[in-house]
């Protein structure tokens, strides 16, 4: 039985620019594999190398060393463009264009036949909700619109995977609402959704994996559970009967109880140090880490920034 | 090729919604009214007609450069610049047929702006002659395959450059193609002795297209006959410097990282 190939996989990507005799390293070594059929999350700082990558993936900019593929073609290939939708950062496209006219020559530089252009452009018009506005000239869309415009290019030609950079960037929380439960529906009809942000609440509402890449290295990746500490960490609060605190890792609340983050292994010879320092279990309950600290902890710590 | 086409659509739409036409609209309003101002100084009628042809052929001219260097070197640069050739490229679409996209859609719009003045042209000469004079076509003919040639070296200098640099290019190409060896022999070697200038000159001028022979103005004003097959000759010659240039392009845009 044949395996079904990622839908993404980068395998030891490094990608060195050079300018003025100055050489920039924007990624070193990285390594991703994405499942078919999710939404993965690809989030970083600005810098980061997260467009890097997708630049890489569509073929728009050439790896020094290493590998991307996508579902097992080599990034860059004709079979690789025809599986992929892809909606670049903050693209002006071809203003003077209207949207149906637009997505018409899409559709014929992808070789879609008369009969399926018919059909499928006003299908992916209604689906992005620009329909009413097919004849309007892009110039005359706003910010959101052109976003919901580059979703309809970008499903087109019905693509198995849809890489999309900085989707939501500088738009309003109502626009960017509309944008994600567009994604979900669009995962919903089966499609694998690369997604890159800093916006790492969008991330953890709608993507089922991710992976935090810094300064062009993977620091993190993984189904957002167990990627966040799902069932790993506890949260527990004491009250001990005279202060301070006996360990300098618990941290005291206002109301003179203390709380600590603690591994589940740790659990037991924590319970046993309150027991013998008098304490009081107050509560004991699971607890997952934050996307957003848990970035803030890969992206600003010492170690990530010496390396 | 028909990818090509289907992006010179796209690229010929920019050029007339942006109304690049509308310069081409007031010089064939000049030549209409060329030959009633030229017959005015009562130079009778042969020498008149000779005038107004000169006169209109190097407008002509001159608008069919500036056209090619205005278009070809910004065609590319703006796509670059808003980044609208991403989802193009990611296509499957080679970035040589997204080239020559480029230079089909400047060539349809080159052809048809030429065309349009050719027919002001003879039609003001016609009215005022009582003759149709088909000359002028293909003098025109001429202008629209070295302007082809000047806007395909923009669009190559625009891949690497700056559409202003892509335009001092095409400009100096222009310049250079249409330097005469007995410019550079009378005014370089005689008159300046100036041996280096007229080494440099050469070298550059052996390294373009010869636009000279595209110069079909005084013999169509003056009525002087063409070496058989000269016509289709120029377009051959047009035809390789084309698919040099779009070759190096090639070359060069595939290995830039959008």
């Amino acid at each position: 039985m044949t395996q079904t190939p990622p839908a993404i996989e980068f395998r030891n990507l490094r990608k060195v620019y050079q300018a003025r005799g100055e050489r920039r390293v924007a990624l070193e070594g990285l390594s991703l594999s994405v499942p078919a059929g999710e939404i993965y999350g690809f989030a970083g700082p600005n810098g980061a190398g997260k467009s890097t990558s997708i630049k890489i993936l569509v073929g728009l900019t050439q790896a020094s060393s290493g590998s991307a593929r996508i579902f097992g073609h080599q990034a860059g290939t004709r079979a690789a463009r025809e599986l992929v939708g892809f909606l670049p950062e903050v693209t002006l496209y071809h203003e003077f264009m209207g949207a149906e006219e637009l997505l018409a020559v899409h559709a014929r530089l992808s070789g879609m036949s008369r009969a399926d252009r018919k059909e499928r452009i006003p299908e992916v018009l209604q689906t992005v909700g620009l329909w009413e506005r097919r004849a309007s000239r892009l110039k005359e869309f706003s910010k959101g619109m052109k976003q919901r415009f580059g979703i309809a290019q970008a499903i087109l030609t019905r693509p198995k995977l849809l890489v999309l950079d900085e989707l939501t960037s500088g738009l309003d929380p109502q626009a960017q609402a509309n944008l994600l439960s567009l994604l979900e529906a669009l995962k919903a009809e089966g499609l694998t959704i690369f997604f890159s942000s800093h916006h790492l609440s969008e991330i953890e509402k709608i993507c089922d994996s991710v992976a935090i890449v810094h300064l062009g290295v993977l620091r993190c990746h993984g189904p957002l559970d167990s990627v966040l500490g799902d069932g790993q960490w506890c949260r527990l609060t004491v009250r001990f009967p005279d202060q301070p605190s006996p360990v300098s890792t618990w941290v005291r609340q206002g109301d003179g109880s203390f709380v600590c983050r603690l591994g589940r292994d740790q659990i037991s010879t924590a319970l046993e140090g309150v027991n013998q320092a008098g304490g009081e279990l107050l509560e004991l309950r699971d607890e997952k880490d934050s996307l957003e600290s848990l970035f803030h902890r890969l992206t600003t710590e010492p170690e990530a920034q010496a390396s | 090729m028909k990818q090509a086409w289907d992006l010179s659509y796209l690229y010929l739409l920019g050029h007339l919604r942006r109304h690049v036409y509308a310069g081409a609209i007031l010089v064939g309003l000049i030549l209409l009214a060329l030959p009633s101002y030229v017959s005015a100084f009562s130079l009778g009628t042969n020498s008149f007609e000779r005038v107004s042809k000169d006169f209109g052929l190097t407008l002509i001219g001159f608008y069919g450069i500036v056209m090619a260097i205005l278009i070809g070197s910004t065609t590319v640069a703006r796509d670059l610049q808003s980044r609208a050739l991403y989802p193009l490229l990611v296509r499957p679409l080679s970035r040589g047929v997204y080239l020559s996209g480029h230079l089909l859609a400047l060539a349809i719009i080159l052809g048809m702006t030429l065309f349009g003045l050719d027919i002001c042209l003879t039609l003001a000469l016609g009215i005022k002659t009582g003759k149709v004079d088909f000359s002028v076509g293909w003098a025109c003919y001429g202008v629209f395959l070295q302007s082809i040639l000047v806007g395909a070296v923009c669009i190559l200098a625009s891949l690497r450059c700056s559409p202003a640099l892509a335009g001092t290019v095409g400009a100096a190409t222009a310049l250079l193609g249409n330097l005469s060896g007995a410019f550079i022999r009378f005014f370089l070697v005689e008159d300046r002795g100036s041996a280096v200038s007229a080494a440099l000159a050469k070298g550059l001028k052996g390294a373009l297209p010869n636009l000279t022979l595209f110069s079909l103005k005084d013999p169509m004003v003056h009525q002087l006959p063409l070496p058989p097959g000269y016509l289709l000759s120029i377009s051959y010659y047009g035809a390789i410097w084309l698919a040099i240039f779009m070759l190096l392009g090639n070359l060069i845009f595939r290995r830039v990282d959008l």
